[in-house]
């Protein structure tokens, strides 16, 4: 007994089909990777404006932002 | 005796396949470290970060939607034919794990590998538009449009005219021997629609709106990126290819590699052609670059990619002649670009790749013109009016128009471009700040063994 089509390597491949555990669930694991995929990209979104939201505040100070600009002026490698 | 055939031929394939995929991701790869090498210090870790992320997405998607797309559109669908076999596409058939499945001939075959050829593009595309689009774009925004792009639009421009049923194939005569030039004129078309919108760089412009170059941040990255496509793109060709397929001839059975469209092709004779057509773009672009060694290698890859659709069939001073010609001709495009319309394309996707890509198809069409465009005596034969009309249709429909309005869209949700502070403070500014902040924090038990130190001192 086992949780995929394969009980025995002996038995030949004729007639396998798929190997992979739990066939017949397919469906829902296509669901949850769809729903991760959407999750991440709104996640991109979110972690994206948190993250720019701070700098944003920050150089609203022209003075910082003109010091932040001295700084990287020139930099290369 | 015929079994054991089968299985040196499946070993065979499966082996040449997953060779030529390791030489294949060089080209993203490479294209990855160009566009950090030219992005400024200040934006380079957050874009060279974006890129590497574009591949699991890529993957994940062309898996979910963009295989399965593959697989729907090859007829139109409705134009030749209906949906055919797509059902072994869809990500909940058994098809899509692993397994042993008997193929029409009856021996076992192993679609799957095919998949991973067409993620490794797919992330190519992807990488296309995120190499235009860099330092200006939000990461939200940029994956929003690589999905779009990976998995809707170029799956369907390569369903109708890098497959063997493929409409455009069938209709119109369509070639292109191993899909690059289907790939690199639709990203660069998307990239163009993007691009439109998106504006260029605070700093591509003076006051009085004349360009500014800005210097790369690194050459030496941008050089060594440039030279792993150069290896990336051959990788990409060869594992488009079907490495040891059965091609029925009038009297007998050859077993060679073919392109997707099931005619035979000489292995020397694509890589001759290449090579020919990369070196020819290399030389011409020294000259038209003054020596510029990272523009010159950027026209030694538009010269591959405009070779591409019938480099398996030129002869190799063909290719070189006709690389000369379209390493020139994406020059006085980018330039034309540039100045005309005041495009910011950092990496130069429209010009090297889109440019080169659809004149590419077009002067394969001139040139080939009457080849048989694949084996099925059904299919019309390879015309300048069908490459023509295929390289429009891939550029402006496929791939001008989705990144136009999906860029729109975007902006409208003001989820496109960074806001200017941040463009001008630069990507990295927390990264950059967390490293300067940490640099002598002390971590972990640290702080315990320097007070223990201190004491013992004195």
């Amino acid at each position: 007994m086992s949780t995929g089509p394969i009980d025995d390597w002996t038995a030949g491949l004729a007639d396998v089909g798929p190997i992979y555990p739990l066939p017949g669930t397919e469906g829902l694991w296509v669901g949850i990777v769809a729903i991760f995929l959407v999750w991440w990209i709104m996640a991109c979104f979110r972690m994206d404006h948190l993250t720019r939201a701070q700098a944003e505040e920050d150089f609203e100070d022209p003075e910082q932002l003109r010091d932040l600009l001295d700084a990287l002026e020139g930099e290369r490698e | 005796m015929e079994s054991e055939i089968g299985a040196v031929r499946l070993l065979l394939s499966q082996a040449f396949t997953a060779l030529a995929l390791l030489l294949a991701v060089l080209a993203p790869a490479g294209l990855a470290l160009t566009a950090t090498g030219w992005a400024r210090f200040k934006h380079r870790f957050t874009g060279l970060g974006w890129m590497i992320l574009l591949l699991p997405l890529a993957a994940t998607a062309t898996y979910l939607v963009g295989w399965l797309l593959y697989h729907v559109f090859p007829t139109g669908p409705g134009i030749t034919d209906g949906f055919g076999q797509a059902w072994i596409a869809l990500p909940w058939a058994e098809t899509m794990g692993p397994g042993f499945f008997r193929d029409e001939a009856g021996g076992y075959s192993d679609r799957l590998l095919r998949l991973v050829v067409f993620m490794v593009f797919a992330w190519f595309a992807a990488c296309l538009l995120a190499g235009a689009v860099q330092e200006r774009i939000r990461g939200g925004g940029l994956m929003v449009l690589a999905v779009a792009l990976s998995a809707l639009c170029y799956p369907i421009g390569a369903a109708w005219g890098w497959s063997a049923d493929g409409w455009m194939v069938a209709l119109m005569g369509f070639h292109d021997a191993f899909g690059l030039a289907v790939l690199s004129t639709l990203a660069g078309g998307y990239a163009l629609g993007v691009l439109v919108v998106l504006k260029p760089r605070i700093a591509r412009h003076d006051a009085k709106g004349q360009a500014v170059t800005i210097p790369a941040h690194s050459d030496g990255m941008v050089i060594a990126g440039r030279v792993a496509m150069l290896a990336g793109l051959p990788g990409l060709a060869l594992a488009a290819l079907q490495p040891a397929a059965a091609i029925a001839l009038a009297d007998t059975t050859l077993f060679a590699a073919s392109n997707i469209y099931g005619a035979p092709v000489p292995l020397s004779g694509l890589l001759l052609n290449l090579l020919m057509a990369g070196s020819a773009g290399l030389l011409i672009g020294h000259v038209l670059t003054g020596g510029d060694l990272p523009r010159a290698l950027s026209l030694s890859l538009a010269a591959i990619v405009g070779t591409a659709p019938g480099a398996d069939l030129y002869h190799p001073l063909e290719s070189f002649l006709l690389g000369l010609i379209l390493a020139w001709l994406c020059h006085r495009g980018y330039h034309w670009l540039e100045t005309r319309f005041h495009l910011d394309d950092v990496t130069g996707t429209v010009a090297f790749h889109g440019f080169a890509g659809f004149w590419g198809l077009v002067i394969a069409g001139v040139l080939l013109w009457g080849y048989p465009a694949s084996p099925n005596p059904d299919d019309a034969d390879i015309n300048p009016f069908g490459q023509a009309a295929g390289a429009l249709l891939l550029f402006w429909l496929l791939g001008y128009l989705p990144g136009y309005l999906g860029a729109r869209i975007l902006a409208f949700l003001g989820a496109l471009r960074l806001a200017q502070v941040v463009e001008l403070s630069g990507l990295d500014i927390e990264a950059l700040r967390r490293a300067e902040d940490s640099r002598y924090e002390l971590h972990g038990h640290e702080r315990a063994y320097v007070d223990e130190l201190i004491k013992e001192r004195q």
